[in-house]
């Protein structure tokens, strides 16, 4: 079993290691996201046209862009928008979907089927294009990305809630507590949804991971965060001019992102093992 | 002596097939009434449907609670019941608690929700507790369900069940998943409380060993219907129906040599789905005649007890 859950090719990933490179990177990434404006070396927002594309070096790190910026200042100040609201677009589609999924298992059949029918529709949307309708409707706003997001993801969640909802819902503690006279919504609250999380915390700890990339997808096709906000997916977009004659203005909030949604991934990875008696040794 | 609890005519059908049919049970204040019958013979429906648990299933008859029709109650009036005037406790004591709700909370729960204060009511769940054996039960409220064993579970769930003082309690198997020592004193103690509390105890249970010791009145089932109901001490000197009979014949003894083959009753259980015609036993019955298997018989009276048997009635067999 554990030789089938662990990759043989892979031994850097045995158990004890995946947790000891995931939780301390994703503690490090959260807290760059929190202080980053503060340890930037330079202003972000400095246009100095004099300094302009500047390659990685003594006085700038990382570079600077077109417009003279120090791109590693960049970079720290769009970790707070990139990993903060990614983190609020997962709580906010958990948080709807938790709430649609207790409706659907408390209300009765025809409830139950009418929002999982209407969870269909959304899931039958690519997520990436419900976004950037969303957004595009609501204004190129970081806000509006946010809302996007929440729209197109909260379904996975609904799903995903609903149907390990139902199966706390058939276990025998629900039942006793049930008999003991317990009302459906003190039963929802106290019995089932708190020994239903285990499962939602691994999606969205997973979740995380992708919505990164979606958002910076949606800044990059211009529907994100407005210039001259430092964003990643906005970064890259400014960047993409100069690719062959200055790479790293694109290239490093890129591998930002890359490394940023790997880092959140490998921690989904890390609590989902942990979580899941089935998996690991 | 005044019934608690009047069942007549419980119907309960699952899906279009009918469960359990017409049966009549009457409970008598601080009574212990065992319903017993094999897997599928609608006992444990019978029990769910008193409270009515499925939502999904639907329950015709009578079910008079201290003169008061439960049948046909909206469900928020149900739940008034549920509880606080009769109670329920389950097979799996392992299963049948909260992980993540400390032990305290788990039992003061029915007093919380009928508006005693948080206290109070944990005082009254460690009283509880400490009356059903728990040691240093004030110490332990705040113990998780998986720091207990299994037996304590089971007295955890009887503390919940019995802390609001119910007039019934419903045990559904209640010590099938504990073992014998641990059963006795479960029993023991359920048995006392009942007494001190006059609380009617309808008693689930496959094992005839628990009925002999435990129940003053025993009610078979079979395919949905009760074919016998007598008092516990008639029914082990000589069940009236062929089926009580056999259940009684396949109870293993101590004063017979292990290399004696044990009895059994011939045949499995009559599905509801092709219930037979006539008695639903005649098939797997020995002494079965003609009529058992066109006429379905109904309850005689015959000395202490009641039988739904035709070789009764032709006197063909002897009570």
């Amino acid at each position: 079993m554990t030789t089938l859950a662990v990759p043989r090719f892979l031994p850097v990933f045995k158990i004890p290691l995946l947790d000891r490179i995931a939780y301390p990177a994703t503690a490090v990434f959260v807290l760059i996201a929190l202080v980053g404006p503060w340890i930037a070396p330079h202003d972000p927002y400095q246009v100095d046209l004099n300094q302009a594309l500047l390659a990685p070096g003594a006085g700038h790190w990382l570079g600077t862009d077109s417009a003279g910026r120090d791109i590693l200042s960049r970079l720290l100040a769009g970790a707070r928008t990139t990993v903060l609201s990614s983190v609020v677009v997962t709580v906010g589609a958990a948080v709807v979907g938790i709430v649609v999924a207790a409706v659907a298992a408390l209300g009765g059949r025809v409830v139950d089927e009418v929002v999982m029918r209407v969870c269909d529709i959304f899931l039958s949307i690519p997520g990436m294009i419900l976004a950037l309708g969303v957004a595009a409707a609501l204004g190129p706003s970081l806000r509006s990305t946010i809302i996007a997001l929440v729209v197109a993801l909260w379904p996975a969640f609904a799903r995903l809630v609903r149907a390990v909802l139902r199966e706390t819902m058939a276990s025998t503690y629900v039942e006793s507590a049930r008999t003991l006279g317990v009302p459906p919504g003190r039963l929802m609250l106290r019995h089932v949804l708190p020994n239903s999380l285990d499962s939602l915390y691994v999606q969205a700890a997973l979740d995380v991971s992708g919505v990164i990339v979606l958002m910076s997808g949606l800044s990059f096709l211009g529907v994100g965060a407005q210039p001259p906000s430092a964003d990643w997916g906005a970064m890259v977009a400014d960047g993409r001019e100069y690719v062959t004659t200055a790479w790293w203005v694109a290239t490093v909030p890129g591998l930002a992102i890359t490394l940023t949604a790997v880092v959140f991934g490998l921690f989904g990875d890390a609590l989902r093992v942990r979580l899941d008696p089935t998996l690991g040794d | 002596m005044t019934s608690v609890l009047r069942i007549h005519g419980l119907t309960v059908d699952v899906g279009g097939l009918r469960i359990v049919d017409g049966l009549d049970l009457d409970l008598r204040k601080g009574e212990r009434v065992a319903l017993v019958g094999e897997s599928g013979s609608g006992k444990s429906m019978t029990a769910r449907a008193l409270l009515r648990l499925d939502p999904s299933v639907s329950v015709g008859g009578s079910v008079l609670f201290q003169g008061k029709e439960l049948i046909g109650l909206p469900e928020k009036e149900v739940r008034k019941v549920r509880g606080s005037q009769i109670a329920m406790v389950f097979q799996d004591p392992t299963t049948a608690l909260n992980p993540l709700q400390r032990i305290g909370e788990q039992v003061a729960e029915p007093l919380r929700l009928r508006g005693v204060g948080r206290r109070s009511a944990m005082k009254q769940a460690a009283e509880m507790l400490d009356r059903l054996g728990v040691p240093r039960a004030a110490e332990r409220l705040g113990a998780y369900p998986h720091e207990f064993s299994g037996g304590m579970k089971q007295r955890v769930m009887l503390a919940a069940a019995l802390i609001t003082r119910p007039k019934v309690l419903i045990a559904d198997e209640p010590t099938t998943a504990l073992d014998v020592r641990v059963q006795e004193q479960v029993l023991t103690l359920i048995e006392q409380l009942a007494a001190e509390e006059g609380i009617a105890v309808l008693l689930i249970t496959h094992d005839l060993g628990i009925v002999a010791g435990f129940a003053d009145r025993v009610a078979v089932m079979y395919a949905g219907r009760k074919v016998e109901e007598n008092s516990v001490d008639a029914f082990f000197a000589g069940p009236s129906h062929p089926y009580g009979k056999g259940l009684l014949a396949s109870v293993p003894r101590v004063d017979r040599a292990l290399t004696e083959r044990l009895d059994t009753v011939p045949g499995v259980p009559a599905k509801p789905s092709a219930r037979p015609a006539g008695c639903a036993f005649h098939p797997r019955c020995a002494a079965a005649i003609d009529r058992c298997r066109t006429d379905a018989p109904v309850l005689l009276t015959i000395g202490t007890g009641q039988a739904a048997c035709h070789l009764i009635e032709e006197g063909a067999l002897r009570c």
